[in-house]
Parts: structure tokens; C-alpha cells; sequence
């Protein structure tokens, strides 16, 4: 495949070491003359310099022939633009734009970019996965099938603590959520599953019923 | 007329007070305190310091009752993202965005903006002289 990535930043990086390691073909563009050296030193003569919102730089990127066009500089405007020529001008079958402020994920889907990747909700989501305060955690989003990796974390405070599952409000759980208790390996729940506290529950839910499960967890 | 501009530049300025002289009711939206400084004194219309690519802003400058919204800024990618955001989400009537980049301005053009580039226009109006 080729790749066109727009922004040479960590996340540009690492994402074109990653294609490249799979054999693909990766363009990098990027205006700045050091992030340029480092990635071409690091990954062979992989840059163009230019701006990603630019039609010039683009046509030279071939961004027409691009089967994967990625806009992950810091600026969301810029991102939003590139990603727009890509998908409207040179009809580019896949593009993702990195999101660098949340409340733009509804205005970038409202206006046609429907695969946003939010980092800002990614890090809040992972740090909190990791605090045992925090009983409800979106750990991803399966933004095109609208279905959210949720966590739930049976804590002291939890109306679940000691009780079988069946005898909750998130009964409904039974048979597609994984018990991850310290000590043990996951394994699907039942309704007869006993929850106690420090145990986590990892399901995979449609959006109906993630907000069902935030409801009754109190968050 | 209730007209929202983004932007406190020079151009924003003069069209903001060529409006509010004619009775309009203007809101100009700027990230910097300091551009409001081009306002004249007697300006009538008010100011709202935020960035008008947040719905959040364009609302509180009263986008949803607004009759025109016109994006000013000297930055393509913003003017285009605000404008989009006036017209296809809160549905302001009449949308009007600089774009300095004539190839790009024919693209925004393509999505149902109305775009201007400044660049364009002088040229054209350079070429008219010539040929008069």
C-alpha cells in the first residue's frame, strides 16, 4: 500500500517505522527541516517538504494514487483541511486525521472526516484504566461499527461489591464480559459470577449500551 | 443585518466599521486582545476574545441567529475550518471565508463556500487597469 502521512511529529514517526516494517510505501510530509533529517536519516529518504493543506505539495506526494492518507500534525485546522483535499479532491479510499483538541470530534465528523483518532481522550481514558478511583473507562472507540471497549472496576464504593452479577443492574453482562481478577487469567462471566472488590470487568458494547452500563456503574 | 467576522486584522477591521456605520449589528471574534485596537473608538458592535473554530465561541458571538458570518483571519486552514463549521453546522445563511491560496479557493469553492483569494482579486483588478 502507500501511505501518505502528514506531519513528522512522534506520532508521524512512529506510525511510518510501523508501515514501513510491513513493507509498505510511505511518504512523509513535513515542513520542518529537522524533523525531516531525523526521519529520513532514521528511515531512508522517506520525507517532502511542504504543507499537508497545500494542493502544490500534494499533487507532488501523488496523494491520487494513495491507498491510506493520514494528517497527524499538532494543528487541527491543518489537519482537518489536509484531510478534506485527500478525501473530496483526490478521493484518498481511507483517511485519518489525529485530533489534537476534543471537542473538534463532532465538527470533523459533522464535515465529513469520520475517522478521528482523539489523543487527549486516549491518554485521559489510559491514565485513568490505571487509577483504581475511576470504575468507568472507555478504553477504545470502534468509531465506524459504533461500539466502545469499556472497563469497569468493582470498587469499594460499588453497588456490585459482593453481590452475583445476575442480582446487579449490569446483569446483562453475562457471557460477553471478561472477569480480570489479580491472580487468575481472564474468563467470561456468568450470572452466577461473584464480584468482588478489585475485580475489572473488559467488554465490548454497542454505544446503547455503554451508556446503560456508565449509568448504572454511577459514573 | 446581523453579521459574526472572525478575525481583527486589518481588512476585518474596515469591514467591521464600514458595517456598524450602517446600522449592522456586528460581532468581531479575535484570539488576541490587542487587534480590537484597530476598532475606532466609536465602534457600536461587540467583541468577543476566543478562537472562532470553537462552537462554543461561535455561539456565545450569536452564530445561530446570525444572517452572515465571514472569516477574516490570515490563516486558509482556520478561515476554511470556521466557515464550514457556520454554514454546515449552525447553518448561517450567507458564508464568506478568505482564502489566500488560489488552488485552494477553488477547491472551498467545490464545497459550497463562497472563498475569496485577496490574491486573485488584486490580480484581476491589476490585469483590468492594464487593459483599460
Amino acid at each position: 500500500m502507500y501511505i501518505v502521512i502528514v506531519g513528522g511529529g512522534q506520532v508521524g514517526l512512529y506510525l511510518a517505522r510501523e508501515f514501513i516494517e510491513r513493507g509498505h510505501e510511505v511518504l512523509v510530509i513535513e515542513e520542518d527541516v529537522k524533523q525531516r533529517e531525523r526521519l529520513d536519516e532514521e528511515l531512508g529518504e522517506i520525507t517532502l517538504s511542504g504543507e499537508g493543506c497545500r494542493i502544490q505539495c500534494l499533487d507532488e506526494a501523488g496523494v491520487s494514487r494513495a491507498d491510506v492518507f493520514v494528517a497527524a500534525t499538532d494543528v487541527d485546522e491543518d489537519n482537518l483541511a489536509a484531510c478534506q483535499l485527500a478525501k473530496l479532491k483526490y478521493q484518498v479510499p481511507m483517511v485519518v486525521a489525529k485530533l489534537n483538541n476534543p471537542r473538534n470530534r463532532n465538527i470533523f465528523r459533522k464535515l465529513g472526516i469520520e475517522s478521528t483518532v482523539d489523543v487527549a481522550a486516549l491518554i485521559l481514558e489510559n491514565l485513568k484504566s490505571l487509577i483504581p478511583v475511576f470504575s468507568f473507562v472507555r478504553l477504545l472507540n470502534v468509531e465506524a461499527a459504533e461500539v466502545d471497549v469499556v472497563q469497569v472496576r468493582v470498587t469499594e464504593s460499588s453497588p456490585f461489591a459482593d453481590k452475583k452479577l445476575e442480582d446487579t443492574g449490569i446483569a446483562f453482562l453475562a457471557d460477553s464480559a471478561f472477569l480480570i481478577r489479580v491472580g487468575s487469567g481472564p474468563q467470561l462471566v456468568s450470572g452466577s459470577t461473584g464480584l468482588l472488590v478489585g475485580d475489572q470487568l473488559v467488554c465490548v458494547l454497542q454505544r446503547d449500551l455503554v451508556e446503560r452500563l456508565r449509568t448504572q456503574v454511577g459514573e | 443585518m446581523n453579521v459574526v467576522i472572525m478575525g481583527s486584522g486589518r481588512v476585518a477591521s474596515e469591514l467591521a466599521t464600514l458595517l456598524d456605520r450602517e446600522g449592522h449589528g456586528v460581532v468581531v471574534v479575535d484570539l488576541e486582545p490587542g487587534a480590537f485596537a484597530r476598532l475606532p473608538d466609536d465602534f457600536g458592535g461587540e467583541t468577543i476574545l476566543g478562537d472562532a473554530t470553537d462552537e462554543a465561541v461561535l455561539r456565545k458571538a450569536g452564530v445561530e441567529s446570525a444572517d452572515a458570518f465571514i472569516a477574516l483571519t490570515r490563516d486558509d486552514d482556520r478561515n476554511a475550518m470556521a466557515a464550514q463549521i457556520a454554514k454546515h453546522i449552525f447553518g448561517v445563511r450567507k458564508v464568506i471565508c478568505r482564502i489566500y491560496d488560489p488552488l485552494r479557493e477553488e477547491f472551498y469553492k467545490t464545497l459550497g463556500l463562497e472563498a475569496i483569494s485577496p490574491i486573485m482579486v488584486f490580480a484581476r483588478l491589476v490585469k483590468g487597469r492594464l487593459e483599460e
